[in-house]
């Protein structure tokens, strides 16, 4: 018996190769439209139904870029339409609604809604804390609530995102990373697909074929069992024939033996019987039947009797139904018979188990070649998904940084454009001083603190960023009080620093002891290191209101007032929050004014040119710090 | 006559299953269920008389002519009514010995059961 393994593999391929093209967007929401309105009117529910068909269900392909088709769905349903898995549809939705949100703000902009305005928040905060540890620092050092901490950091997102130029940025990113699509090689080819389908149905015929193969040589070995027991057991177990069959073995030399010898016998007492007859028949040819059978006139009669005596004797012997010759032969012959049954049963039983035992081992030894090629080619297709997986959990990864990204690139740039400007002013100032000190000063504010870094993520910058191990030892310096420490001690370390003019100790103690000098380039300095410490760590209000109340403090503030382009930052910013600029000024020179907010406001606005509105209002009410 | 909300529902049903077939089948857009579905919210919820239905449904029908099998069998159900009325009356008649009257009764029928 042979198994039939056939594999029909042209039609699976063929079923394969037909697999309809995944469907588009428009046609999902109209197959969604139907389904939806036919589980309404099961449900009885006519005007649910009514409703849901008047719905708009319309595909918007700009709102979902190419997601649907992006997205890859490893299997279909019978009709051919894709089928996602959990993980898929995740990263489907996942990518849909980065799109919709990115495509929304740029098509609207900030949003009226609060909803729409949160999930924007959310989306470009990641920007806030990896770019401007600073900025967060900054919002989050202040002694006002959670809520109200929180309303400023939406307050600044607000204000960027309500620039023209992020849209654009983000514009650019979303049409860049929601039009890609998946290289080539990320297709599990279709000849690798029907080949696995192939493998597929000849493990399945093959593990039907065993099945058949097991259940056949069970039905063999419970027929051997049954009338043969098991003869290998120790002891051995016997079945129904297996007691017969050792007797008949047993007998089996002496039924041939005796066959022969009856055989034997018959033929010579068959061929005296017949010799007999003829002798009687024709002796007997006169003879009559007396009462005792024969007649006693006969002559002949007592010759007769005799022969008739050895013909009787001789029947007897030959035909008597227990001890007859032809009896005995039938015996003899009829064991043999059974034995030769009993042999050949039990001869075809083994020979067809052995047989079924050589298939079981041919189905066994393709079952696991066919395994074999099962996992390579299931390896070589995982493989091939699991690199499609990857790549489309970066294209989802990418899209959810859209908004983020775009975010810091704006951020990016607004850095690099305030430091260009502020460089270049600087650089105005060096060019034009003659007095080495102030010029070593202010090359030390131009880069003392600096260090540069490349930043952006659609459009690479490299942008100046503080340098904080040396912000954090001047910072420390400065609020630790005279003499070890103050902006006297932070111009000495500046103007002792290595670097052309080359000052003495004897230039720079006469330098440090010229009030004017003192006085015209300590407010600048100091402000500009408190710039770059609140680029790199909290600014607590006690160190605000330190600073603001020393006697150094009000040169700071003064210079941090000259920064004519915050000023004009902070004007417009109060304009937009229903405050007249006039106010602003006019609470700068008031007595026993806040300070350590001014100066925080201050530095925000020079810093970061904006700072939370609601700053600003507490500044101007005086209910604040 | 009057026509219950269970029948105008059987109705709606019926409207619904049709355009849905027809959107299946790229026959209608979901522009066209959607203002369906308006026209048939907008007034069904009126709909007392058969007549009234029979108007919502020409007008349905004009629009999107999916929608004329639906009417002419309403219309028809409307007719054997009608029908039944004037048998009911035209025997009622020559029963009472108004051959005549019954006589006119039959054509009124006949003049108008073009429908």
């Amino acid at each position: 018996m042979t198994t039939e393994v056939k594999p029909n593999a042209e039609v699976t391929q063929r079923a394969i190769l037909e697999t309809k093209t995944p469907v588009t967007p428009a046609e999902l929401l109209r197959k969604n439209l139907v389904i939806e309105t036919r589980k309404k009117l099961d449900e009885g529910d006519v005007q649910g139904a009514l409703v849901n068909m008047g719905l708009r269900h319309e595909a918007d392909d700009k709102y979902t870029g190419n997601a649907d088709t992006v997205i890859s769905a490893q299997k279909t349903d019978k009709e051919g339409n894709r089928e996602w898995t959990g993980d898929e549809k995740v990263r489907r939705d996942e990518s849909i609604n980065a799109i919709k949100l990115a495509n929304g703000f740029v098509e609207k902009g900030w949003p009226v809604d609060a909803i729409e305005q949160n999930a924007l928040i959310d989306a470009v905060k990641p920007a806030l804390a990896t770019l401007w540890p600073d900025a967060k620092a900054f919002f989050e050092d202040t002694a006002i609530s959670p809520a109200v901490r929180e309303a400023r950091v939406k307050d600044f997102i607000e204000e960027q995102l309500k620039n023209p130029k992020v849209r654009e940025l983000v514009q650019q990113l979303l049409e860049q990373r929601s039009g890609k699509k998946p290289p080539p090689g990320l297709e599990v080819p279709m000849e690798l697909k029907a080949k696995a389908k192939e493998v597929e149905i000849l493990s399945d015929q093959n593990s039907k074929a065993k099945t058949r193969v097991n259940s056949e040589l069970t039905a063999v070995n419970g027929d051997l069992s049954r009338e043969y027991g098991d003869p290998t057991a120790k002891p051995p177990v016997g079945g129904a024939r297996w007691a017969d069959l050792q007797a008949l073995r047993a007998n089996r030399g002496k039924n041939v033996g005796d066959k022969a010898a009856f055989t034997r016998d018959i033929a010579s007492k068959d061929a005296r019987l017949a010799q007999l007859l003829r002798s009687r028949d024709s002796s007997g040819s006169i003879v009559s039947k007396g009462s005792d059978g024969w007649s006693k006139t006969d002559t002949r009669g007592a010759s007769f009797k005799v022969i008739q005596g050895e013909i009787d004797a001789l029947t007897k012997d030959l035909d008597d139904p227990t001890d007859g010759l032809r009896a005995k032969l039938r015996g003899a012959d009829s064991e043999l018979a059974k034995l030769a049954d009993y042999e050949r049963d039990l001869a075809e039983w083994n020979a067809e188990k052995k047989r079924l035992e050589g298939e079981r081992q041919t189905l066994i030894d393709q079952g696991n070649l066919l395994g074999a090629n099962n996992t390579l080619l299931k390896g070589e297709i995982r493989d091939i998904v699991n690199a499609r997986i990857n790549w489309e959990k970066q294209y989802v990864a990418d899209l959810q940084s859209t908004m983020t990204d775009g975010f810091r690139d704006h951020l990016t740039d607004q850095l690099r454009q305030a430091e260009v400007a502020q460089k270049k002013v600087l650089e105005e100032q060096i060019a034009s001083t003659i007095d080495p000190a102030e010029k070593k000063l202010l090359e030390g504010m131009a880069g003392r603190w600096d260090q540069r870094k490349e930043s952006g993520v659609f459009r690479k910058r490299e942008v100046t960023v503080a340098n904080k191990a040396q912000v954090d030892i001047d910072y420390a310096l400065l609020m630790t009080p005279p003499p070890k420490g103050g902006p006297e001690i932070i111009l000495r370390k500046m103007l002792e620093a290595t670097g052309a003019p080359a000052m003495t100790t004897a230039e720079i103690d006469a330098k440090l002891a010229d009030k004017a000098f003192v006085d015209k380039m300590q407010g600048d300095v100091i402000t500009k290191l408190l710039e770059r410490r609140l680029d790199t760590a909290k600014m607590p209000e006690a160190d605000l209101k330190y600073i603001a109340e020393s006697s150094w403090g009000e040169a700071t503030i003064q210079a941090a007032l000259q920064n004519k382009d915050a000023l004009k930052k902070l004007e417009a910013q109060m304009r937009e929050l229903g405050l007249s600029a006039g106010t602003m000024h006019e609470m700068f020179s008031k007595k026993g004014v806040k300070k350590g907010l001014l100066l925080g406001i201050l530095l925000g606005i020079i810093t970061f040119g904006v700072v939370p509105g609601i700053m600003v209002k507490e500044f101007i009410k005086g209910e604040a710090i | 006559m009057t026509i219950t909300a269970n029948y105008i529902k059987h109705i709606e049903r019926e409207i619904i299953e049709i355009s849905l077939n027809a959107l299946e089948k790229n026959e209608l857009t979901e522009e066209d269920l959607k203002n369906i579905a308006e026209t048939v919210l907008e007034t069904s919820g009126k709909i007392a008389l058969h007549d009234e239905l029979l108007t919502m449904l020409e007008g349905l029908a004009v629009n999107w002519p999916i929608f004329s099998n639906t009417l002419i069998l309403e219309k028809r159900k409307k007719l054997e009514e009608h029908k039944g009325a004037v048998i009911d009356s035209v025997l009622g008649l020559a029963k009472s010995g108004q051959i005549q009257e019954a006589i006119a009764v039959a054509k009124s029928f006949t003049n108008t059961n073009a429908l």
